[in-house]
């Protein structure tokens, strides 16, 4: 099998909460199709280890991306192009369209462009009307939004925070394989924190003691 | 021009309304009897140091003291702003003293160096009353548009990140909350603009004619100061949230809120 080039280099990642060490001198290292769980005890610092990969929050890191490094000048792009999805899938006021449209008005994504959103929410089982006001949808609805809203942007990487927590089993089923085939195509990966055990057969990686291991 | 001198027999007159208040407290178990004469000494007291020092400033007119009045009151005035808020951050003070300041001085200059043409430029009995106007309501201004960007920020941190995650920069990622927090800051302006002359007579219209000056000059005077006090409201609000902006979320694009107390 040839070598593949990393998709992801990210590191060294260090966090303490009051004094202690959540975790020290982590790095993360991603390959092009590569579909991470990431698993950890509650309060390990996964949020935080994802947090610190895109910048929100504070660290000493190094990014590259295919091998082009990102330097603290360059994050917007490099946030255009490795997608933090947050736990708490928080919508904008407005309708589910001005939810999925407004990254593209960022200078950053000046190159891309929202395409067919109707299509992946109907696949996620969202089949309201565009023009819904975001605010009205409930809990399940908005991660689902979320995630679609995540996947049309189409970065290169995704982490995504707990992203099935409120859903039922049937989307969830739905939106795991929308999540992981998105991982299959081209120069992509896909790192999901979740507590879920997931339908595929996944590399995972474990963060406790204030280190990331691959499970066996 | 006619002008009623006040004499202290007046004032002690006056103090009877003090006094009236003081009872009333007394009587209906306020408990504000005590703030009240307090506030009441207060008045008399630094209004009266004021009155000497303006007396002698006037007199000496010097233009470094006077500018070194200006300073003193754009220091206090940022001190006073930065008080205001709600949530604070370590060197917000500096951050409202340099956002009045800023605002304070440029349309001051204007106002007494074209609109008002004073001679010499430091006339202190033109300057130090207009400057003190402009400081007072761009605090105003500077703390209500502070403390709705720093409410903003943290109320809705969820959604600013949400932006950030998804490539904002920060002028993109703030202006909702830039936008919000000025507009705020302006409505003291905007009100008083609208009900001018129709519910309210301006204090400094009220006391131009008190001390004789003709109605309609009054007018203009009001006129220019409201509209120089838009101005000051707007570049002291915009000031300020700009550089809270740069504190809060400076060019390492990431959401400081940890600096919040």
């Amino acid at each position: 099998m040839p070598p593949k080039n990393p998709l992801l280099q990210v590191g060294p990642l260090t966090a303490q909460r009051e004094g202690r060490y959540l975790f020290r001198k982590v790095s993360l290292l991603l390959y092009p199709g590569d579909f991470i769980h990431l698993k950890g005890p509650s309060g390990s610092g996964k949020t935080t280890l994802l947090r610190q990969i895109v910048g929100l929050e504070p660290s000493q890191a190094q990014r590259f991306l295919e091998g082009q490094p990102y330097p603290p000048a360059r994050l917007s792009l490099f946030r255009s192009r490795c997608l933090y999805l947050a736990a708490e899938a928080p919508v904008l006021e407005g309708d589910i369209l001005k939810n999925l449209r407004f990254p593209f008005e960022f200078k950053a994504n000046r190159k891309k462009s929202l395409k067919n959103p109707e299509a992946l929410l109907k696949e996620l089982g969202l089949t309201l009307p565009l023009s819904t006001p975001a605010r009205s949808l409930s809990t399940g609805e908005r991660q689902r939004l979320a995630l679609a809203r995540a996947l049309l942007f189409e970065p290169q990487v995704i982490l995504a925070d707990e992203p099935f927590s409120a859903l039922d089993p049937k989307s969830f089923r739905k939106a795991f394989s929308l999540l992981y085939d998105f991982a299959q195509k081209g120069q992509r990966a896909v790192v999901c924190v979740s507590h879920h055990d997931l339908p595929q057969k996944t590399k995972t990686l474990i963060l406790q003691d204030g280190t990331l291991k691959e499970a066996p | 021009m006619k002008t009623i001198v006040l004499s202290p027999l007046d004032l002690l007159v006056a103090s009877g309304f003090i006094l009236l208040a003081g009872g009333l407290s007394v009587a209906m178990r306020l408990g504000v009897e005590k703030r009240l004469l307090v506030a009441a000494a207060r008045t008399v007291i630094q209004l009266t140091l004021l009155g000497f020092l303006l007396e002698g400033i006037f007199k000496l007119a010097n233009p470094f003291l006077v500018l070194l009045l200006l300073f003193f009151m754009t220091f206090m005035a940022g001190r006073e702003a930065a008080a205001r808020t709600r949530k604070r951050y370590l060197t917000m003070m500096w951050d409202t003293t340099l956002a009045m300041g800023v605002s304070a001085f440029l349309v001051g200059a204007v106002v007494t160096q074209v609109v008002v043409g004073v001679k010499p430029w430091y006339d202190p009995q033109y300057v130090i009353p207009l400057l003190g106007m402009i400081l007072g309501n761009a605090l105003n201004g500077v703390s209500l548009a502070l403390d709705a960007f720093l409410d903003y920020v943290t109320t809705r941190r969820e959604e600013l990140e949400l932006f950030l995650a998804y490539g904002a920069e920060a002028r993109e990622a703030l202006a909702s909350p830039f936008r919000a927090a000025v507009r705020r800051g302006l409505i003291p302006i905007i009100n008083a603009m609208s009900v001018a002359g129709v519910v309210s007579l301006p204090g400094m219209m009220t006391g131009q004619i008190l001390a004789g000056a003709p109605p309609l000059q009054a007018v203009a005077y009001q006129i220019l100061v409201m509209f120089m006090l838009a101005g000051a409201y707007a570049l002291g609000a915009v000031g300020v949230v700009w550089l809270c902006g740069r504190k809060i979320l400076g060019r390492d694009l990431r959401l400081k809120l940890e600096i919040l107390r």
